[in-house]
């Protein structure tokens, strides 16, 4: 009973992706068809991964890492390509990536986050720097940007979809199994996660 | 011809709007903003008859900029949500576009932006007299718009170029843009608005009247040469 009862409740904290995000990007894509962008094919592509990682793959509570981070890597381009050329992105990927298990869409909400009140509200010299550094028992996530400081004045300091990712890990990990750090200074957001790799059984 | 102002902070999105109007000769994009605080800029700037406006920009939302707005143009909203259809219509908003949208949908949405430019233009033609007072030199003095040969922008203020006269009035080239019959006026720079039948000559990026060489601005270079091309003879 008990149990069933976390199910449900972590059954509605699943990060989903927003579908403005989805009807955004393929606005995106009907654009550089218009100008027949040579780029097209290789993004419609991307997002039907990213469709497929969301509707099927993540269905489970632990998923191999190597789609999670494939995932991540589709859904930085996708975002990428959204913005103008004045914001510069990094995404880092240190050490090989083993045959572990990690919680889906577990960094997803982070890196939303950081397109969302970062780039855009900046009108120039805005960055975003997401790196993953793997041990290979430990993961290390970590997203940084810059932003424009009027923009929080009126907004709560972080959203539901952040939330709901450090419930998430609550549920699913013990608690020296992870570490999150959320940290806001000046015009600097940054997120720190450091995550236990679960083995395969 | 519809001149209308593109603001949404999506490049790509801007783009869909930009390649629909290249295929619809009555729609000229005079701007493209990014958020809203650069929209409200521009339309103090210049005169748009129509606005596509994102809803979902940072800092400030398109549908608070529009309910701040007074005396706003027409209004598309442009979106990939569709909750807000209702909110908007309640503003006024004369249509809402799903992004994406077809070419069809979009050139349905021009036509009734046609029909109520055109109707906005009669009203204000009944009611339009053909002389403004303006203030100048301690005096109320009147001015018929047959006797201006070019306006000129200086800041807040204005200088209205008469044959052999001039006067200098507090108003801006905005305000004074949208007084003026646009049958007989044309915004050649963000300096000038010159009556186009005084029009004597045009040289590379310059008009000639009244015996001034005026500059053409880049940006309303194309528009004012289609507008001359329809009379030339060649």
């Amino acid at each position: 009973m008990e149990r069933e009862k976390l199910e449900a409740e972590l059954t509605s904290l699943k990060a989903q992706i927003n579908p403005h995000f989805l009807f955004n990007s393929l606005n995106n894509i009907y654009s550089l068809s218009l100008i027949n962008s040579p780029k097209t094919p290789e993004m419609i592509l991307k997002l039907s991964d990213l469709m497929r990682h969301v509707l099927y793959e993540s269905r489970e509570n632990f998923i191999p890492l190597e789609k999670e981070i494939n995932f991540t890597r589709n859904f930085i381009e996708l975002q990428r390509i959204r913005l103008s050329d004045k914001t510069t992105i990094n995404f880092e990927i240190e050490g090989a990536i083993p045959n572990k298990l990690i919680v889906p869409l577990i960094f997803e909400p982070f890196v939303d986050n950081a397109f969302k009140h970062g780039p855009k509200s900046l009108d120039e010299n805005a960055y975003i720097n997401i790196k993953i550094k793997i041990d290979p028992q430990w993961l290390f996530f970590e997203v940084e940007n810059n932003f424009e400081t009027i923009d929080y004045q009126s907004d709560k300091p972080y959203g539901i979809g952040l939330k709901n990712a450090q419930k998430r890990l609550e549920y699913l990990y013990e608690k020296d199994q992870y570490d999150l750090e959320i940290i806001k200074k000046e015009n600097i957001f940054k997120v720190q996660l450091q995550l236990q790799l679960k083995t395969i059984p | 011809m519809i001149k209308a102002l593109i603001v949404d902070d999506e490049p790509l999105a801007q783009n869909v709007i930009i390649q629909f109007a290249k295929d619809i000769p009555n729609l000229e994009i005079i701007a493209t903003c990014n958020n809203a605080m650069a929209a409200s800029s521009e339309l103090q700037e210049s005169h748009a008859d129509l606005m596509f406006l994102d809803v979902n920009m940072p800092r400030l939302s398109g549908l608070d900029f529009l309910k701040n707005l007074s005396n706003p143009p027409l209004v598309i909203l442009t979106t990939a949500y569709t909750d807000y259809a209702l909110e908007g219509y309640e503003l006024n908003i004369l249509d809402y576009l799903k992004k994406p949208f077809s070419f069809e949908r979009f050139f349905k949405a021009i036509q009734k932006a046609e029909e109520q430019v055109a109707l906005r233009k009669a009203q204000s033609q009944d009611s339009e007299s053909d002389y403004i007072f303006i203030k100048a030199n301690k005096k109320a003095i009147r001015i018929s718009f047959d006797s201006i040969c070019y306006i000129e922008g200086l800041g807040d203020y204005i200088k209205i170029h008469l044959k052999g006269d001039h006067f200098v009035t507090n108003l801006s080239m905005k305000k004074m843009e949208d007084l003026l019959p646009t049958t007989d006026f044309y915004r050649t720079h963000k300096s000038f608005i010159i009556r186009l039948d005084q029009i004597q000559s045009i040289v590379g990026n310059q008009v000639e009247i009244n015996g001034k060489k005026l500059p053409i601005g880049s940006s309303y270079r194309q528009s004012f040469l289609d507008l001359i091309g329809k009379h030339f003879i060649k």
